[in-house]
Formats: structure tokens, sequence, C-alpha cells
């Protein structure tokens, strides 16, 4: 057999196991898609009252899980503890403080100022999942008699807002 | 250029929907107990001596009541004097007076002689956080009348307080 048949052979050959794995295309791409939905939330797993019965001062601690930069808007209805036999609406003022271990976060409000909405800022920090602590702390102590109430809206949202502390 | 911009507003459409608001209501609620009393008084008993000459008595006592709206208070004089153990319905006049500190007073002008009885005045006052955190209060009796006749003269006074 001469070079010249050797060389044929060898191309046919070559070809022969080559030929499945023949592509037309001149590029390769590939499209990598991944997501994970946006949750914040706060979970109070002792309950969610604050009983002011007797006492100053009252904590309640909460778990929270946010994978975003947060904002947590807060708003009183009352603007204050009230005292609901009294057709004239008599208040005790308190002040409201939320702590947040990961974010750093300590705020504190009067509750009057809560009458319109208050926002807590993570400053850009992603947590994922913490701890924090609200705090109660009434101006005067419940004196005169009867059933107090007061409601303190709380929404936790991811914050388009992230300002770098 | 177009396709970045787009981007971006996708993405601010994505974090600024509140799709993961997790809304949550914290309750704050307390209870106060109503406590409305006068009390403090050392003794049931008020002894003028001998009632032949004007005598008088003075008792200290506190006052309470938490109720927002105030108290009411009531002096009742039972007989409506100091009455004569031996002659029925005959009753010596006095004066009491309910002092509560810096409050007005409430005063009972025991109007003596036959027939009255259970004659009482009354006296509201404002809640307050002194009132509802409780205060001192006096209760003096002045006797306006001497009495001709031997024997035992007694009435009971009451003190009565009601929230408003």
């Amino acid at each position: 057999m001469s070079n010249k048949d050797r060389f044929i052979n060898l191309t046919l050959w070559l070809l022969f196991v080559f030929m499945p794995f023949h592509v037309d295309a001149t590029t390769l791409s590939m499209h990598l898609h991944g997501q994970i939905d946006n949750r914040c939330e706060i979970n109070f797993n002792s309950g969610n009252v604050i009983d002011l019965s007797g006492r100053k001062s009252e904590t309640l601690p909460f778990d929270l899980f946010c994978n975003q930069p947060f904002n947590i808007a807060l708003s009183s209805k009352n603007g204050g503890l009230k005292l609901k036999s009294d057709a004239d609406g008599h208040l005790t003022n308190y002040l409201f403080e939320i702590d947040i271990n990961k974010t750093k976060t300590s705020e504190k409000f009067d509750s009057q100022s809560l009458l319109s909405p208050n926002s807590v800022n993570s400053f850009g920090v992603i947590p994922f999942t913490t701890q924090g602590e609200i705090r109660i702390t009434l101006e005067n102590i419940l004196l005169f008699a009867g059933q107090y109430s007061d409601v303190v809206e709380i929404d936790i949202y991811p914050s388009i807002h992230n300002v770098t502390k | 250029m177009k396709k970045l911009t787009f981007c971006a507003a996708a993405i601010t459409a994505v974090l600024a929907s509140p799709v993961s608001a997790a809304p949550g209501d914290v309750q704050l609620v307390g209870f106060v107990s109503p406590v409305c009393e006068v009390s403090g008084l050392a003794t049931q008993l008020l002894d003028f001596g001998s009632v032949d000459t004007i005598q008088s008595v003075s008792i200290g006592m506190s006052m309470k009541c938490n109720d927002v709206d105030g108290a009411t208070v009531k002096l009742t004089s039972s007989e409506g004097g100091l009455e004569s153990d031996d002659s029925e319905d005959y009753a010596l006049t006095y004066d009491a007076t309910f002092t509560p500190a810096g409050l007005p007073a409430l005063v009972l002008n025991a109007p003596g002689g036959p027939g009255l009885n259970d004659v009482s005045v009354t006296q509201s006052y404002p809640g307050s956080a002194t009132l509802a955190t409780g205060i001192a209060a006096t209760l003096d009796v002045v006797t306006t009348e001497t009495a001709a006749w031997a024997g035992g003269y007694s009435d009971t006074l009451t003190v009565n307080i009601t929230s408003n």
C-alpha cells in the first residue's frame, strides 16, 4: 500500500469515526436561569399581645426573616393606650422601641408620632434570619379603672432604597 | 442601552411591588381594676362627751377613686341629728364637714328636732390622678345645739363614695 493509499484510508476512517458528532452550528450557547422569590416576615412566637396591666414596661421578642434589604412600616391606631370606657378617649402615651440584632437597628418612637406611619430601614443589610425585640414603656402607669388597648400595625417589605450605613 | 434600561425598570418594578409584605398587628392591652373607697377610719365611734356644751370631734381618713369620670361622695345622717335615747325623734343639730385635701368640702347641716331621718348631701368630684391614687381627707363634726335633757344622744353618719 502506497503512502497515498494509506492517507486516503486514514482520512476515510477518521470521517467514519467522527461523522456522528459533527455539528453544523458555528456557536454554542447555554442559558442558565435561577430565581429566588422575595420573602420578608416577622413571627411573634410568643403571641402578638403585650399586656401592660400593673407594669410600666414590657417586651415582645420576634424572629425576622428577609432575603432583601427591608423597610418596616409602623403605625398606631390610637396613638396611645386608649381607655375604652371613657367617651373622651383618655390616652396613656408610650414609647415604642424596636431592636433588630443583625442589622443593628434600634429605633424609638413616641406613640403620638405613630399616628402617621413611620419606617425603620435595614440600611442595606440583608439579614436573612435574625431576632429582634419590641419594647413598650408607658409614660405613666395605667391609672384609671377599665380596659386599655391600642394596635400597632407592622408591615415589613423589601426595600428599594438601600441606604448604606 | 435599551436592554439595560428595560432591565433596570423591571428590577425596580419587582422590588417595588409589595409581593412579600407580611403585615402583622401587635395588640397592646391593659386592665386596671376599679377602686372607689373611703378608708382609714381609726374608729367607728366618735364620742362628743357631754353635749350640754358645744362639742367637736375630728377624724382623719383617706379617699380614693380611680374612675376616670371621678366620684360622688354622699354624707348621710340616719337620724337627722344626735337623737335622744329617751325622747324618740328628738335630735340635736350638728354640722359634719368632709374635706378631701385640695378639693371642695362637703358640709352636712343635720337639722335636728323631730321627724327627719336620712338627711344627706352629695358632692361630685372630677376624675384626677390625685383622686385615682388616693388623697387624705378629714371629717369634722361640731354640735351646734346643747342638750337640755339628760340621757344619751347618738346618730349614725355614713360617708358613701360611688364612681361617676
